[in-house]
């Protein structure tokens, strides 16, 4: 195509010329070459180069050096002008800078096309058509052409071919239309004089020109070179018919002239084209970048104004406008203070005046009217804007509307507020503080608490917290403290704080969470005075310890009282039955009547006298139940013999209705008895002779409880009397009740007995004679509860040293030998002292394991606190005695009171743990070599209750070991002559020790083998410097034993 | 005394025979009953020389039928003995005020109640005839 084209163009030129069809004015085909290249890059050359060969060929132009210097020329010329313009000034095609047209005009057209030139006049030099002396004329004449096609050929059709940045519209076109025309008619009027004779040859060239500006200024580039290419073609067309301005005497001389003109026309255009261009570029580029400032500004939801000094608005952006509900045309030119109520304008007003002149920006809030008369806030910055003399142009003001911000504080405020008065009002102390206890808040109320207030604690650090805590507090609470932190523990506590005016009161501390704050690690707690709850607390456990102890107190008496009372009944029922008997001599009719008198009266007095016990008894929480499983059925004939008499003698039937398959019960027996005993003789009793009683018996809920009714046909009860008759002492109101000599106790104790046994009682009865009434009662099916059979122990006397010493506080001696025969025989080490002072004073030498004194020893339960009180914290005090079932019992008392529940073993008393059989004291053999060991383990063994045997001979270990079969060993691998492993050995070989448990503790390590034989056949192995972990092993032995023992029992 | 006719108001069977014994071995005339009300009756109708009452009876009890009997004319006259096992202070002032004209406590002391039960039959009437 190109090589078409530049054929074309060399046709042009061919017909362009003037001097015998060898020098043109104009070149085209090298302007064309040159647009190509630029165009499209130097891998055209090709084209070019073949082009020009191709033309030369056509052209008939001998072939030869000159048409291959042409082609070179054409092609090279092209190239080099290129490479200059790319290179050295970054040329862009559509030549829209006066920058790039500049640099063509002088790269291009000066330089590049000299190449051109010298290639063509070398070429025809060396082919024979000039010589070396005509080389700069000829070098001109091939140049101007050259020159000429670069300034109008080139320029044309490179801008043609470049994307421009204007937009064409139909206006332009017919714009460009008119231009062209007019361009044409102006050229052709000043090259030709078909107007009037005698213009032809009128220097009229300047005609096009303003046709020519016209096209370079609106048209750009495209029409600049568009016009000067028509200009330069009419031109050309007109020298060669030989009219025109230009035409003077020689060819070359016309040449000369007409050259120069279309080259400064083609550079005018150009220069004047790319600087409309240029200045259009930067026009569209600042209306660019204002509708993007613009946009941004009318986007803003904060209104903006600019108003000169006096006021007058100059700019208001879409936000304005719609604040004051008017449109930017209203507003433009009103002032802006007036925009505003006058009440509101005049803090703005009085800060802009007073803005001073170094300080251009000033910012406030402001509270005003809207449009709408509500309250907004706004946030006013006003910016005093200088022109370049330093004057007050203008201001500017961004209003910014914070009505929802300063409602947010509002809300914000009083919400703080409400949460302040809150805390500050409750009773509870809210705190944050970090690990060393610094605080960082406290409410306010810790003034009313401590005295303090709280910028005093702020103040203070962690370590004044700490002072004021009582001394005997403050390790428990301050490891509690860190515990929190560093294990994240609950930080719950208790303790005695020291107020600003030096009183203790105690609080309850209790830490909520624990958070990040900073790099700070803190807690968030509160505390709360409870010195008065511990008041309550104290006031209702000495309360509680005083009821238990009257309780205790009225059970001790009773039990005495039943010796008593029942020591002068033995005599009255006793000799009247001899006497009734007849055993010592025959008595007359009313002799005999006045003993059975004696005697029913005793005996009622006695049923009397037990019922009262029993009642007291259980009502004092001190009758235990014996259970054990028994057939229903056979209790129930048992009964039934034992009221026939009774019935009998009234003539009333009794009828027993007991179904065949009933499951036995477990309960206690004589309980149960007595609560059918009870039920059927008021049965009887209360009916009248002739009458009948019914016992029926049911399971209610399968097999979960046992039903058992009485119904008689006496005299009922009535309704409103039936809670009543439950009731001690209570019965009913009627001649016949109370001819029967009843306690009137049978009943409130029957409902106690029932009840003790989980069961229910109850009445039914009209209380209508005849119809009787039918007492239930209902007793659950139980399953067999642990047995609590208190066994009398059996001490084991043991030969061996270390026992547990206990110190016997009696000041009776039958007493103070009682308690000392009977501990020592349980294997304790006793010795006894019989008053205060001694006791005190035995505490200077030893501290005992406990200190037992029998509860006769103490009169009042003040001498008893007092005497806690001369004991060290850590002994126990034990008190003794014997219940009324001859048992003993310890109780652990402290100077409140009792602190534990009751033992038959002095042991389990300290313990605080229930067992229900074993030996008194729990046997440990040690068998280790070195005394301080044993030593050592005795002291922690003796101080848990242990009662310790020794050896530190492996043989002897042994021996021993059969001999009192302790109930652990704790062995000592190592032992010289006689090893541990023998030791085991021998132990597991012997019947009588092979099943006692083994705890190995050594010094040294054991190697695999050994390691492994022996965790077969032990315990566990422990080592010496890990006392704790013996000590575990133990507990976890011990419990081990007990559950299997109490597995063992109720089986 | 031979002859003088005491009436026990008393529901206890036993302490009805020992008193009533005591007393016929003595040789009074007995009459007993174990509730007030017939007591009253038997009172108005037989007219004894002592009503000995217990307080505490089934039904009304002592106090009130003593009230009864000092508010009847026809038997105002009547000495009236109190016997009780309530041994309180302050007993003996309330019955009295009720209208006993003597008090005695339970157990009573056989040796003795003879000739109390004598004593206050004699003395009564003396009152009356005074």
């Amino acid at each position: 195509m190109l090589v078409g084209l530049y054929f074309l163009g060399g046709l042009l030129g061919k017909q362009g010329a003037f001097l015998s069809g060898q020098v043109v004015l104009v070149w085209p085909p090298a302007g064309i070459a040159l647009a190509a290249i630029l165009l499209f890059g130097y891998r055209f050359w090709p084209g070019v180069a073949v082009g020009a060969v191709l033309f030369a060929c056509i052209n008939g132009t001998p072939l030869g050096l000159f048409t291959l210097g042409t082609a070179i020329g054409n092609t090279m010329g092209a190239i080099v002008c290129t490479f200059l313009l790319r290179q050295i000034s970054g040329f862009s095609n559509s030549m829209e800078r006066t920058r790039d047209v500049t640099s063509y005009v002088a790269l291009a057209c000066f330089l590049g096309t000299t190449v051109n030139a010298a290639f063509n006049v070398v070429g025809l030099i060396y082919s024979g058509g000039a010589s070396w002396d005509d080389l700069f004329s000829e070098t001109l004449a091939w140049w101007v052409p050259n020159a000429l096609a670069a300034l109008v050929v080139a320029p044309f059709i490179i801008t043609w071919a470049s994307p421009s940045t204007r937009k064409l519209n139909r206006r332009l076109v017919f714009e460009a239309i008119c231009c062209g025309i007019g361009l044409v008619g102006g050229t052709v009027l000043s090259f030709n004089s078909w107007l009037a004779q005698g213009i032809q040859n009128y220097p009229l060239a300047y005609l096009p020109f303003p046709f020519l500006v016209w096209g370079a200024l609106r048209f750009g580039p495209r029409g600049a070179t568009t016009g000067t290419l028509l200009v330069t073609g009419l031109a050309v067309y007109s020298l060669l018919k030989g009219t025109g301005p230009f035409v003077a005497n020689t060819e070359r001389e016309s040449l000369m002239l007409i050259g120069s003109y279309i080259g400064i026309l083609a550079v005018t255009n150009l220069l004047l084209a790319a600087g409309a261009s240029e200045r259009r570029i930067a026009q569209q580029a600042v209306s660019e970048s204002e509708k993007r400032f613009r946009a941004i500004v009318e986007d803003q939801t904060d209104m903006i104004c600019r108003f000169k000094p006096d006021g007058m608005l100059t700019f208001v952006n879409e936000a304005f406008c719609r604040f004051h509900g008017k449109s930017a045309d209203e507003l433009v030119g009103q002032n802006f203070f007036k925009t505003l109520s006058e009440e509101d304008a005049a803090i703005p007003l009085s800060y802009v005046n007073s803005l001073p002149k170094e300080e251009p920006v000033v910012a406030f809030d402001h509270r005003l009217r809207s449009p709408e008369k509500v309250f907004v806030w706004h946030q006013y910055r006003i910016r005093r804007l200088f022109t370049e003399t330093g004057e007050t142009f203008e201001f500017q003001a961004v209003i910014q509307d914070i009505t929802q911000r300063k409602q947010s504080e509002g809300d914000l405020r009083a919400s703080e507020e409400k949460y302040r008065s809150l805390i500050d009002n409750i009773p509870d102390v809210v705190w944050t503080a970090n690990f060393s206890r610094d605080v960082s808040y406290i409410g306010g109320n810790v003034k009313k608490v401590l005295g303090y207030s709280s910028e005093e604690v702020l103040a203070s650090g962690g370590k004044q917290w700490i002072d004021h805590i009582h001394p005997d507090d403050a390790e428990r609470v301050t490891r509690a403290y860190q515990a929190l932190f560093s294990r994240n523990e609950k930080f719950d506590v208790e303790y005695r704080v020291r107020r600003q005016d030096g009183q203790w009161i105690w609080l309850h501390d209790r830490a909520l969470t624990t958070r990040w704050r900073d790099a700070d690690m803190c807690a968030d707690g509160i505390f709360l005075d409870i010195t008065q709850r511990r008041e309550f607390e104290l006031a209702l456990q000495r309360a509680k310890d005083a009821a238990e102890a009257a309780n205790l107190a009225k059970s001790q008496f009773l039990a005495n009282m039943s010796h008593e009372l029942r020591t002068p009944l033995n005599a009255i029922i006793g000799f009247s039955e001899v006497l009734t008997d007849k055993l010592f001599g025959d008595l007359n009719e009313r002799q005999l009547k006045y003993s059975n008198n004696i005697l029913n009266s005793g005996r009622h007095l006695l049923q009397l006298i037990n019922d009262i016990l029993d009642l007291a008894k259980v009502e004092s929480g001190r009758a235990e139940l014996l259970c054990n499983s028994f057939n229903v059925a056979k209790v129930l004939q048992d009964a039934q013999t034992i009221v026939k008499t009774l019935a009998i003698k009234k003539g009333i039937s009794l009828e027993f209705n007991v179904p065949a398959d009933l499951p036995p019960l477990f309960a206690d027996e004589g309980k149960f008895k007595q609560i059918l005993y009870n039920l059927l003789s008021n049965a009887i009793k209360f009916t009248p002779d002739g009458g009948r009683v019914t016992l029926t018996t049911s399971l209610g809920a399968p097999g979960e409880c046992l039903r058992i009714s009485v119904a008689d046909t006496g005299i009922g009860i009535k309704p409103e009397d039936h809670e009543r008759v439950f009731q001690e002492f209570e019965q009913v109101d009627s001649s016949y009740g109370r001819q029967q000599q009843g306690t009137g106790l049978g009943l409130a104790l029957t409902k106690r007995l029932v009840e003790m046994h989980g069961g229910e009682i109850m009445v039914q009865s009209e209380g209508i004679e005849g119809q009787g009434s039918v007492f239930t009662f209902v007793i659950p099916i139980q399953k067999p509860a642990p047995r609590v059979v208190p066994a009398l122990p059996t001490p084991h006397s043991h030969a061996e040293i270390l026992h547990p010493r206990v110190l016997v506080l009696a000041n009776n001696d039958s007493h103070r030998q009682f308690l000392t025969d009977y501990l020592s025989g349980a294997g304790y080490q006793v010795s006894s002292v019989t008053n205060d002072e001694e006791l005190r004073a035995s505490f200077n030498q030893t501290v005992p394991f406990a200190v037992v004194a029998h509860s006769d020893n103490f009169a009042s339960e003040v001498e008893l606190a007092a005497c806690c009180s001369k004991i060290p914290p850590r002994v126990p005090l034990v008190i003794f005695w014997c219940n009324e079932d001859e048992m003993p019992e310890f109780r652990v008392f402290s100077t409140n009171g009792p602190i534990r529940n009751s033992a038959p073993r002095l042991m389990d008393a300290v313990r605080g743990v229930r067992r229900s059989s074993g030996k008194e004291l729990k046997t440990v053999l040690v068998i280790d070599d070195e005394p301080a060991i044993i030593e050592l383990l005795a002291v922690t063994l003796l101080k848990k209750g242990f009662c310790v045997l020794s050896s530190t001979n492996g043989q002897a270990g042994v021996d021993l070991a059969r001999a009192h079969i302790p109930d652990v060993v704790i062995l000592d691998i190592s032992i010289p002559d006689f090893d541990g492993k023998q030791v085991v050995q021998q132990l597991r070989a012997h019947p009588s020790t092979k099943d006692i448990p083994v705890l190995i503790h050594t010094a040294t390590s054991l190697d695999e083998p050994e390691r492994c034989d022996l965790t077969a056949q032990v315990q566990s192995i422990t080592f010496k410097n890990e006392q704790e972990v013996l000590f575990a092993e133990l507990e976890r032995l011990e419990k081990m034993t007990n559950q299997n023992l109490e597995l063992e029992e109720t089986l | 005394m031979n002859g003088a006719t005491v009436l026990i108001i008393e529901d206890n069977p036993l302490n009805v025979e020992l008193a009533s014994d005591l007393l016929q071995a003595s040789g009074f005339t007995i009459r007993s009953t174990n509730t007030a009300e017939e007591g009253l009756r038997i009172a108005r109708e037989w007219l004894p020389d002592l009503v000995l009452m217990d307080i505490s009876l089934p039904g009304m009890d002592g106090l009130c039928a003593a009230r009864a009997l000092k508010a009847d004319a026809a038997t105002a006259h009547l000495a009236i003995a109190g016997l009780t096992a309530h041994a309180m202070k302050g007993d003996e002032g309330i019955a009295l005020g009720a209208g006993f004209d003597a008090y005695l406590t339970k157990p009573i002391d056989t040796r003795t109640f003879v000739a109390t039960v004598n004593e206050l039959i004699v003395s009564h009437s003396n009152k009356l005839n005074s």
